[in-house]
């Protein structure tokens, strides 16, 4: 299985399109084991299209994506299923289970995958709620919860197989600054207590940069540019510093439309 | 002209690949899982969601429709002076066709549309997505127990319907019409067969079972996931599930009463 043990995630000129629409083209990029890379980009880009394409939820139209040396698109429904055990994504949305309580979420994978008696699970379940702070809240109901306090919950859950690879997707977006911290630094304590390795989608530039050891900034499809954080802040792209830093950069439209407004609006 | 005629065939190719793809998802749902305490047990709570919480819209229906059909009965059969058959008119009427039929309808309209709009929400909100990201297959976690559920719970519903039917029939011709009881409960005895009246109408609603559960759990799953696209799926079900049960009466009456 490990042929490429200095990379977890590889994608190989990966295209990918909705209808006629590309959403990647030639997209090239590795995951380094145990490292944290941040994937930024303007809203749109398809950065949660990326995450989804390299846990197998949507397959490439053309180009490979190898997860731990096994390309994605030779494994059958059920050895897919297996290798996801390996695997989590923490959705934006958290998407916990509206019909189970916090502690059957957070058991819900626990009781899937394991065998494990009925007192284990709920030490184990305790102990990931205590971990980002909720043990409190073990038997409410999820629409209780705060939006962070439901993102902290699906962290929880995520975490509850121990996986060896963690997928964040827009973790900050909506969150207090309290929240943002805390989540903040739950990835990061995270990251460092599993040794795991963890791919953050976001926009929210400060906080992706402060805890990523590598940063890639998607546009148009593509890597626009890679490096990490420091490398980043100098990069002298005029792209890279508009989105870092919200350097305005004259006559770079920040919208994607095809057509120009004078054509829209006044049909000239 | 040929714009029109590649428009009219793309639709057609589309009609197509639908059923293709809810003959494949069919293939898919029908697996169990593997042990049994697990399964039995999620199947256990579906059975009370789609059965037992559609019992009072099913037992009331049926008591209606069972003092309806005897006082219809009562004034048709008046006319040849055969009123006394009415309970034997009531019993089979409700056996053959009105059980099966209406209980299909009212559980496509309660259960089914409940399943789409569950199952399209838990679309909408990712809940599908981050079942299978845990390595938990949706199909086999999700659907399978609730394809099971159903066609466990309508023949059950179908049964209790005619039963609530029949005794509601008997109390309009017993109590209000004055027909004699024991002609009531005599006629019905002697022309009811277990097979070719009872049985039939239970295979009846395990057919209708399977192809509601299957409708409603399909259109969910396809939903789009957005407020309108639940309201369309939800609606595709209803309004799919109770043309299927009608055409499908059609088939099966036909096919059990030899006329094909």
């Amino acid at each position: 299985m490990s042929s490429q043990p200095n990379y977890f995630i590889e994608c190989r000129n990966l295209h990918y399109q909705v209808d006629d629409r590309a959403i990647f083209s030639d997209l090239n990029l590795k995951i380094e084991v145990g490292s944290i890379t941040a994937i930024l980009g303007p809203s749109g880009t398809g950065k949660t299209t990326l995450l989804k394409l390299l846990c197998g939820q949507l397959k490439p139209t053309t180009g490979a994506v190898i997860v731990d040396g096994c390309d994605l698109a030779d494994l059958s429904r059920k050895e897919l299923l297996y290798l996801r055990k390996r695997l989590s994504l923490l959705f934006q949305s958290g998407a916990l289970f509206t019909d189970l309580t916090v502690f059957e979420n957070v058991a819900f994978p626990l009781r899937e995958h394991t065998k494990l008696p009925e007192h284990m699970i709920r030490d184990l379940v305790l102990l990931r709620l205590e971990s980002v702070g909720l043990r409190d809240t073990a038997n409410l109901m999820p629409a209780a919860l705060s939006g962070g306090m439901a993102r902290r919950v699906a962290l929880a859950r995520s975490l509850a197989l121990d996986p060896e690879f963690i997928m964040y997707d827009e973790p900050f977006t909506g969150q207090d600054p309290i929240s943002m911290n805390v989540l903040l630094k739950l990835i990061a304590q995270t990251h460092e207590n599993l040794a795991l390795t963890s791919v953050l989608v976001s926009h929210d530039v400060k906080e992706a940069l402060s805890i990523a050891d590598t940063v890639l900034v998607l546009n148009h499809g593509k890597v626009q540019a890679r490096g990490s954080p420091e490398q980043m802040q100098a990069h002298t792209d005029p792209f890279i510093q508009q989105f870092l830093f919200g350097k305005g950069v004259e006559g770079e439209p920040f919208d994607c439309a095809i057509e120009s407004l004078r054509e829209q609006v006044l049909h000239e | 002209m040929s714009n029109y005629v590649a428009a009219l065939g793309a639709k057609y190719i589309r009609v197509f690949q639908l059923i293709g793809r809810s003959g494949l998802f069919l293939i898919s749902i029908l697996n169990w899982g593997s042990g049994f305490k697990g399964p039995f047990s999620r199947l256990v709570k579906q059975v009370y969601h789609l059965g037992v919480l559609s019992l009072p819209i099913i037992l009331v229906a049926g008591t209606f429709v069972g003092m309806v059909l005897a006082l219809q009965g009562y004034y048709i059969l008046s006319n040849y002076g055969s009123q006394e058959a009415v309970g034997q008119m009531v019993a089979l009427s409700l056996l053959r066709e009105f059980g099966p039929v209406v209980s299909a309808l009212l559980f496509v309209g309660r259960a089914g549309s409940a399943l789409t709009a569950e199952i399209g929400l838990m679309k909408t909100t990712e809940q599908l997505s981050a079942m299978e990201i845990m390595g938990v297959d949706p199909f086999q976690r999700i659907f399978s127990p609730r394809l099971w559920a159903g066609v466990v719970s309508l023949p059950l519903l179908t049964v209790l319907f005619s039963l609530l039917g029949i005794y509601g029939g008997a109390f309009v011709a017993v109590n209000m019409l004055g027909i004699y009881e024991g002609s009531y409960w005599s006629n019905m005895q002697q022309s009811v067969l277990f097979y070719d009246d009872v049985l039939k109408g239970v295979i009846k609603g395990v057919v209708f079972a399977f192809v509601c559960t299957w409708i409603a759990l399909f259109h969910g799953w396809q939903a789009k996931p957005t407020s309108e696209g639940v309201s369309r799926a939800t609606t595709a079900t209803v309004v799919q599930g109770s043309l299927a049960v009608l055409g499908l009466d059609f088939i099966l009456t036909a096919v059990m009463l030899g006329g094909f």
